[in-house]
């Protein structure tokens, strides 16, 4: 047989990734589908002499699905037709909770399925008060059973040996009710060919995708005539199963005091504390936010800096043209753009890594959910939430660890409204022109403005979030039951294994949208349709004959700007932006800027003829800026361009619109469609226009 | 127009049409393409479309 294929199946928190990594090595891709339990990772492993394919399946508590994740796992081992249906499934299992383990074990066999059972965690048995009696254990599931630690590798050997391993038949334990037999009769009637146990799993949920329409009506149309509910059916056999296998292991496994259990309640009764639980938790989020913005940033410097240096180098390097000029500034200062983010996405994610692997995550959705459930969101949307106030691109990424479909999607949606590093730059430069320098009731009138403006990304967000919850509709409510994990050391190869996963994941699909938008920008705004832009020299000259050296250079390079293609845009969409209070310059300000917002004020300094390289920081510096926005005239109404209504429509404007081509590609990756990338820039863009629109409306 | 620059522009405008046409045709979904992370045939597409 050609590549068999290898499942692993088990709970969430039993190791199952671990196993995972420890047999593919790294000789593992992980699919895009967000979630680290959601993920669908796949790898190979070259053994007795064949290579097999092994996929890393969600971890499941039970084969009726209440999530995404668990509605993968049933339709992968239900359909014998699907790609990945298993040649073997190894179910795993850790000795604490094995009882679920062993009923998940026996759905799938009975399912089916050729399954083997491994107890993972084995050198944790004693601290854990288990004590299993393996021989029975075996007789009891009808399959041999392996012991190991996929931690440090105890029992691996072992295992891959017996891969090709063909377990026995299964003489299924689940007796289906009487009460519900003659519903059954009429299933089977529709699935001659399918396992008693298969039939009863279609009867048993309201929705089986992988079923035809017609075929789920008729089912539903079963439950209907007999007076049945697909959840009833489900808590009967949970319920029986229970029982059953609890009676039934009582000779076979033994629990005394669990000595990690001890340590984790005491360590919950801190981490869960209602007072202090929150305190440790923020400060751990400040700590996460302080790395992002600042521990970051001499990396990012460092990045920023070698790009700088590589572009000066090809520039002196390559011979002069067009064709150099769009290597140099638009492909190398496209992939820099790109590069420069992988910092952030590494710091993120190594600590996103250790508080899942530690078993933290799982005390952050308890403590966090009631507070963002109201607005459709989960527990650990705080973590993009908060991340996005840094850089939305890796916040967009964090909320991977989100299982539930639609809390994850609303959670992306709503991320790029907190306020980025990259609106600091515009609200400084807007906020220093539009709001006055002086104090209010003691406090600082413009440091008020920015105050306001951070709110406002947090209202724009969790305002967006109410309205999307009511408009996006879901397969399945969400509730939060889920167990507490253990706390334990993390497991420093899947830590590194999923931060190198998301760093080069970005760089591979994100970055191949930035570099081509990059591609696209640097030619709209490097090419003119006429005489104008081609003979700029000539033309400002005329008009201005006194200017030489360097002002002559500025005056060019603002000029060729206003003839670009990316100028005839702007002024394109002047009668767009006039309700707003823009010119045509702001226009252009506003294209450019969809590269990213910070490129915004660059634009500005070039439009006005200060050169493209104005620091923001430097006093000076900025200050000429301001100096040349502040005398501006808006040309359709005669009035300084940045006054109190169009600086504030501006600031409102890029509060809320998606300006930036980075966070569009990181959201079309991430769910894997244009449609929702699409809505939500719509929605933003919309939101923005409209906020900007009344505002200088109402101040004009 | 030396033959050496009009070289340049043709390469340019060549990149830039296939930018365009790889952004472009990144939007329009492409039916034989699995959804996001799933195999072909696991049926675990999501369904989130808007309400009706």
């Amino acid at each position: 047989m050609a590549n068999p294929t290898i499942i692993l199946l088990g709970n969430p928190n039993v190791g199952k990734t671990s196993l995972f990594n420890r047999l593919t090595k790294l000789n593992q891709k992980v699919g895009n589908y967000p979630g680290i339990t959601v993920e669908k990772r796949e790898g190979t492993l070259t053994a007795n002499g064949k290579k097999y394919h092994v996929v890393d399946l969600p971890g499941t508590y039970t084969l009726f699905p209440n999530s995404l994740d668990e509605e993968i796992v049933f339709n992968v081992l239900s359909d014998k037709n699907n790609s990945i249906y298993p040649d073997l499934t190894v179910v795993v299992a850790e000795p604490a909770t094995i009882k679920r383990s062993i009923i998940l074990y026996q759905q799938a066999r009975e399912l089916g399925v050729p399954a083997i059972f491994v107890v993972n965690m084995i050198d944790e048995m004693a601290d854990k008060g288990i004590d299993i009696d393996f021989p029975k254990l075996e007789a009891y599931l009808q399959t041999k059973v392996y012991k190991i630690s996929a931690r440090t590798g105890k029992g691996i050997e072992q295992l891959i040996k017996h891969l090709d391993e063909k377990p026995g038949f299964y003489f299924g334990g689940f007796q289906i009710p009487t009460e519900y037999q003659a519903a059954m009769d009429e299933a089977r009637k529709l699935f001659p060919l399918a396992t008693d146990y298969l039939t009863w799993q279609y009867l048993a949920q309201e929705q089986v995708s992988i079923l035809s329409p017609e075929l789920q009506s008729k089912l539903a149309d079963i439950r209907s005539r007999h007076g049945l509910q697909a959840h009833e059916l489900q808590k009967k056999e949970s319920l029986l199963r229970n029982d059953k296998t609890t009676a039934e292991l009582t000779p076979i496994v033994n629990k005394s005091q669990n000595q990690k259990l001890g340590n984790t309640n005491s360590i919950d009764k801190l981490l869960l504390h209602p007072v202090l639980g929150y305190i440790i938790f923020f400060g751990l989020l400040f700590l996460i936010f302080q790395a992002i913005y600042a521990w970051s940033g001499p990396l990012m410097d460092w990045i920023d800096g070698a790009f700088a240096d590589l572009t000066s180098y090809l520039d002196e390097v390559l011979p002069d043209g067009p064709l150099a000029s769009l290597f140099i500034y638009g492909i190398v200062a496209g992939i820099g753009g790109i590069v420069i983010f992988v910092p952030q996405i590494v710091i993120l994610f190594l600590f996103l890594s250790i508080m899942e692997e530690s078993g933290y995550m799982s005390r952050v959705v308890f403590l966090m959910d009631r507070w963002l459930k109201p607005f459709g969101l989960n527990g650990k949307s705080v973590i993009p939430l908060m991340s996005g106030a840094a850089c939305a691109i890796p916040a967009v990424m964090s909320a991977r660890n989100i299982e539930n479909a639609k809390e994850r999607l609303l959670t992306i949606l709503v991320t790029p409204f907190m306020t980025c590093s990259a609106r600091l730059p515009i609200y400084i430069v807007i906020i220093g022109l539009v709001i006055p320098d002086d104090t209010f009731l003691g406090f600082n009138m413009q440091g008020m403005a920015l105050f306001v403006m951070y709110l406002l990304g947090i209202i724009g967000a969790l305002f967006s979030a109410l309205i999307l919850n009511r408009i996006i509709k879901s397969v399945r409510s969400s509730f939060l039951i889920f167990e507490l994990p253990t706390y334990k050391m993390p497991d420093w190869k899947n830590v590194a294994t999923n931060v190198w996963d998301k760093a080069s994941g970005f760089l591979l699909d994100a970055g191949k949208i930035i570099l081509l938008i990059s591609i696209i920008l640097w030619v709209l705004g490097n090419f003119g349709p006429n005489d104008k832009f081609y003979q700029a020299e000539d033309y400002v000259t005329q008009q201005a004959p006194d200017l030489q050296g360097d002002e002559l250079e500025k005056a060019v390079g603002s000029y060729q700007l206003e003839h670009s293609f990316l100028g005839y845009i702007g002024m394109g969409i002047e009668p767009f932006v006039r309700p707003l209070g823009y010119d045509w310059k702001m226009g252009i300000g506003l294209i450019s800027s969809f590269a990213a917002r910070e490129v915004f004020v660059g634009t500005m300094a070039v439009v006005y003829s200060l050169g493209d390289d104005v620091d923001i920081e430097d006093d000076e510096q900025k200050n000429t800026l301001l100096g040349k926005m502040k005398s501006e005239i808006n040309a359709n109404t005669g009035k300084p361009a940045y006054n109190l209504a169009s600086g504030i429509s501006l600031l409102l404007f890029y509060a809320f619109a998606m300006q930036c081509m980075a966070t569009i590609a990181v959201v079309r990756k991430e769910t894997g469609s244009w449609k929702w990338t699409l809505i939500q820039t719509a929605f933003m863009t919309g939101l923005a226009y409209l906020a900007a629109f009344i505002a200088y409306q109402l101040l004009k | 127009m030396e033959t050496g620059l009009l070289i340049q522009y043709i390469i340019i405008f060549i990149l830039f049409v296939g930018a365009v046409y790889f952004v472009v045709r990144s939007f329009i979904p492409n039916k034989n393409k699995p959804k996001a992370g799933c195999g072909k045939g696991c049926g675990c597409d999501v369904d989130l479309s808007p309400k009706k």
